[in-house]
């Protein structure tokens, strides 16, 4: 610990974070103040404030509670969200939210290449290590991080600037992403996009929730908390004892696979109905936490000691960002595609999902498969940029 | 460490959640109504998590236990609070007052009494191991410790009558719980005159069927952030305030704060969030207390005492009579007896668990007892301390 913040209690965080998302939501309602709401979505809010706090040492970056959420909040938050959806409406997205994605792959495995190109002179020497290893967690995830920095021999130096990297530069792109989201239909309508498959999801699962929906009881509670911390602790125990597949599918992918796939199973049975009494809703409160989590974990100051990294990440993210966009307008695909492809990319399994239920609860599924298919497409994307990046690189 | 099955936090808050979900269930099925109306479903949520410990699956002690003793408490207290009618609770007060001392009464004849009977069959001293237990059966672990330390008794006989503490009112609340269960059919055998809380607890009902709605995200954000922030600032001030004396400890401050907070909403429109299910959530938040405090009941220990759990048994015992004696002759509902007697077995933490089990409107009149027991615990503890050391 550097330094003590304001808050560092659990029971403090605890409170920010339910607080911060409380106040948002109250606000929302609000007649005046509400209006600034429709300009800046309450989302950039919940995630930007406290990425705020954490800068003004208000409230720590990392915090045992933090993990702990990640741990139990995340998959419980999954599990919610997913017991409600229509399966069949999901897979229906696939081959053009699978075009996107692929699209922002390509796009992050030459946007490296172009802007070591551009710094190469600023950067470290063998900057191109790290950056393969960035390109791993920019495709995939933390595992597939890991895995390319280790094939090309970054040293662990390198590999701690490259994490301040990944979480500055990728957490502001994910907050403008949630920004889009809030406005997604006035952006699909200006783009011409057929969003109508989208829709059919959320229609469905809003026409579920108004038939089944009455005013929950106590056994109710009980019910939905107990069965939603059973999968949770279900898929935890589960992931312990399944093996890791090489470098794609870790302890916390399989936990996350395993919990929504729980979920997808329930959604068949009677079990739905527990969204009559509040499902998703609970699921959005634990959502809210989980994205607290995740902007107060933007340490932005350590960026000052890096400009021209900062500098190389942005214009990396940018080519991805560029390329995904033409294959959104060239495909006529909606927003939403967009912003869980490229999330899918740059964050993963656990905060695609984020994006994706931003647009609406119900989308949390397509979010944890895109995410996961980034595991799996990952680590051999990330080498061959790796070698991309070597050609470029002039030592 | 022996082998226990689930012993990760995540387990066992799916277990505390569990057990009184499938309990729940089935109390609904028609089938199992005859099995829940002998034994209500309060006692299964208590002596299932003790079963649990004694066979292994769950440990008797864990650092989740110790969070949802300082977290989830205070909150359920700050959910039950939020709707209760203050005016009402008020004019319980004398019964109340009355049943309570006669409870402190009971344990300060009872312990001296079993001493007398079992005094060839206790370790010498035992006098002292008493007094401490005195301090913890009329208030609680402050007492304990207090009254301990005033009459000098060794480490060892506190770990002793730690044991005792815990197990011996296990028995006990869990027959007030059986109680709690079955309280109209008791109180009409008796004779009694509840009408008093049948009053508050109908206009709780009916405040609570005029506002319920089904509620949306928004409500339990703010539900469960008022809760917690609530729960935050107590802690905060709790721990800032200084423990007064040996009877205010920095977490009977936390519970008097938690609970005063809650009040004072109660005159706000904060209270309109009972629509919403805030003694609902609270409900839910108590069973897992229940759970947890059953669980803390260690079977294995008991055995290892035998005849200081029987003098325990005794002693404990005389203390209920006297408080069912008092309840016949002043025709007092059951629910004065149970709360009176757990303020004093119990303590301000455990008071209005029983109190909820009546109904979750209660919970306030345990927590005020329950401090009164606090403020009384050490000088009546010092009184039946020297009536035991003149036993000895």
């Amino acid at each position: 610990m550097e330094h003590q913040t304001l808050i560092h209690d659990s029971l403090g965080l605890i409170m920010v974070l339910l607080g911060i998302p409380a106040i948002i939501f109250y606000l929302e309602k609000h007649q005046s103040v509400g209006k600034l709401f429709k300009v800046v979505p309450g989302l950039v809010f919940a995630y930007f404030i406290p990425t705020a706090l954490t800068n003004l040492d208000i409230i720590p970056a990392h915090a045992p509670l933090y993990k702990q959420i990640k741990l139990m909040i995340l998959p419980a938050a999954l599990f919610l969200l997913t017991i409600s959806v229509d399966l069949k409406s999901v897979v229906r997205l696939g081959p053009k939210s699978i075009l996107v994605f692929l699209s922002g792959t390509l796009g992050v495995v030459i946007g490296g290449p172009l802007s070591l190109w551009l710094f190469q002179d600023k950067l470290p020497p063998e900057i191109w290590k790290g950056m393969s290893a960035l390109a791993g967690s920019w495709i995939g995830g933390g595992a597939n991080f890991l895995a390319v920095g280790e094939a090309v021999g970054a040293s662990s130096t390198m590999i701690g600037m490259m994490v301040v990297v990944d979480v500055a530069v990728a957490s502001l792109w994910t907050g403008s992403l949630m920004y889009f989201a809030g406005r997604y239909k006035d952006i699909d309508k200006k783009l011409g996009a057929d969003n109508s498959a989208v829709e059919n999801i959320i229609d469905k699962v809003s026409h579920f929730q108004k038939q089944h929906s009455r005013v929950g009881t106590t056994a109710d509670y009980m019910v939905l908390l107990a069965v939603t911390f059973a999968a949770v602790w279900v898929a935890t125990q589960l992931s312990g004892v399944l093996p890791e597949i090489g470098d794609i599918v870790s302890k916390n992918t399989w936990k996350v696979v395993l919990v929504t796939t729980f979920a997808l199973v329930l959604s068949f049975t009677p079990a739905r109905k527990l969204e009559g009494v509040g499902a998703s809703k609970f699921g959005t409160v634990f959502l809210y936490m989980l994205i607290g989590v995740i902007g107060a974990s933007a340490d932005l100051r350590e960026m000052a000691k890096y400009p021209w990294l900062f500098a190389m990440g942005a214009v990396w993210i940018l080519v991805h960002i560029i390329i995904i966009n033409i294959t959104m307008k060239l495909t006529k695909a909606p927003l939403f595609f967009m912003a869980v492809g490229s999330q899918a990319n740059i964050g993963a399994a656990a905060s695609a999902p984020v994006v994706a239920s931003a647009f609406h609860p119900a989308l949390a599924t397509v979010g944890v498969l895109l995410g996961v298919l980034g595991y799996v497409v990952g680590t051999y994307a990330a080498l061959l940029c790796a070698s991309l990046l070597q050609m470029v690189s002039i030592t | 460490m022996e082998n226990i099955l689930i012993n990760d936090g995540l387990g066992l808050v799916f277990v505390l959640l569990a057990l009184p979900a499938l309990i729940f269930y089935l109390e609904g099925l028609p089938q199992l109504k005859k099995v829940f109306n002998i034994l209500p479903a309060l006692v299964w949520a208590y002596f299932i998590p003790t079963l649990l410990t004694y066979f292994h699956v769950i440990p008797v002690s864990a650092p989740i236990y110790k969070q949802v003793k300082l977290v989830i408490l205070p909150a359920s207290l700050l959910l039950l609070t939020l709707s209760v009618d203050l005016k009402g609770i008020l004019r319980l007060g004398p019964k109340a007052i009355i049943l309570f001392f006669s409870g402190t009464l009971g344990v300060m004849i009872g312990g001296p009494i079993s001493l007398w009977l079992f005094a060839d069959k206790l370790p010498p001293d035992i006098w002292k191991g008493m007094s401490a237990l005195a301090g913890s059966w009329i208030g609680g672990t402050a007492n304990f410790v207090a009254v301990g330390d005033a009459v000098g008794a060794s480490d060892t006989m506190l770990g002793m009558m730690v044991v005792v503490d815990v197990a011996v009112p296990t028995v006990w609340t869990a027959i007030l719980m059986f109680c709690a269960g079955r309280y109209a059919a008791i109180d009409k055998k008796l004779g009694a005159d509840n009408t008093a809380i049948e009053e508050l607890k109908e206009k709780i009902t009916h405040f609570q069927r005029k506002t319920a709605r089904v509620a949306t995200t928004k409500d339990f954000f703010i539900l469960l952030a008022l809760a917690f922030g609530a729960v935050w600032v107590a802690t905060k001030i709790g721990n800032a305030l200084p423990p007064v004396g040996d009877i205010i400890s920095n977490s009977t401050w936390r519970v008097i704060l938690i609970t005063t907070f809650g009040l004072i909403l109660s005159f706000t429109p904060a209270r309109q969030l009972e629509g919403v299910g805030a003694s609902k959530l609270g409900t839910v938040f108590l069973y897992m207390l229940i759970g947890v405090i059953g669980a803390s009941a260690d079977i294995n220990e008991m055995i290892q005492y035998p005849y200081l759990v029987l003098a325990g048994l005794t002693w404990i015992g005389i203390h209920a009579l006297v408080v069912i004696i008092v309840m016949k002759l002043i025709k007092a509902p059951i629910f004065f007896m149970a709360v009176g007697s757990e303020a004093n077995i119990g303590a301000a933490a455990s008071a209005p668990v029983i109190a909820s089990a009546f109904h979750p409107a209660l919970a306030t009149v345990g927590v005020l007892l329950g401090v009164f027991g606090y403020v009384v615990g050490t000088y009546a503890a010092l009184v039946c301390a020297s009536l035991l050391k003149f036993v000895s």
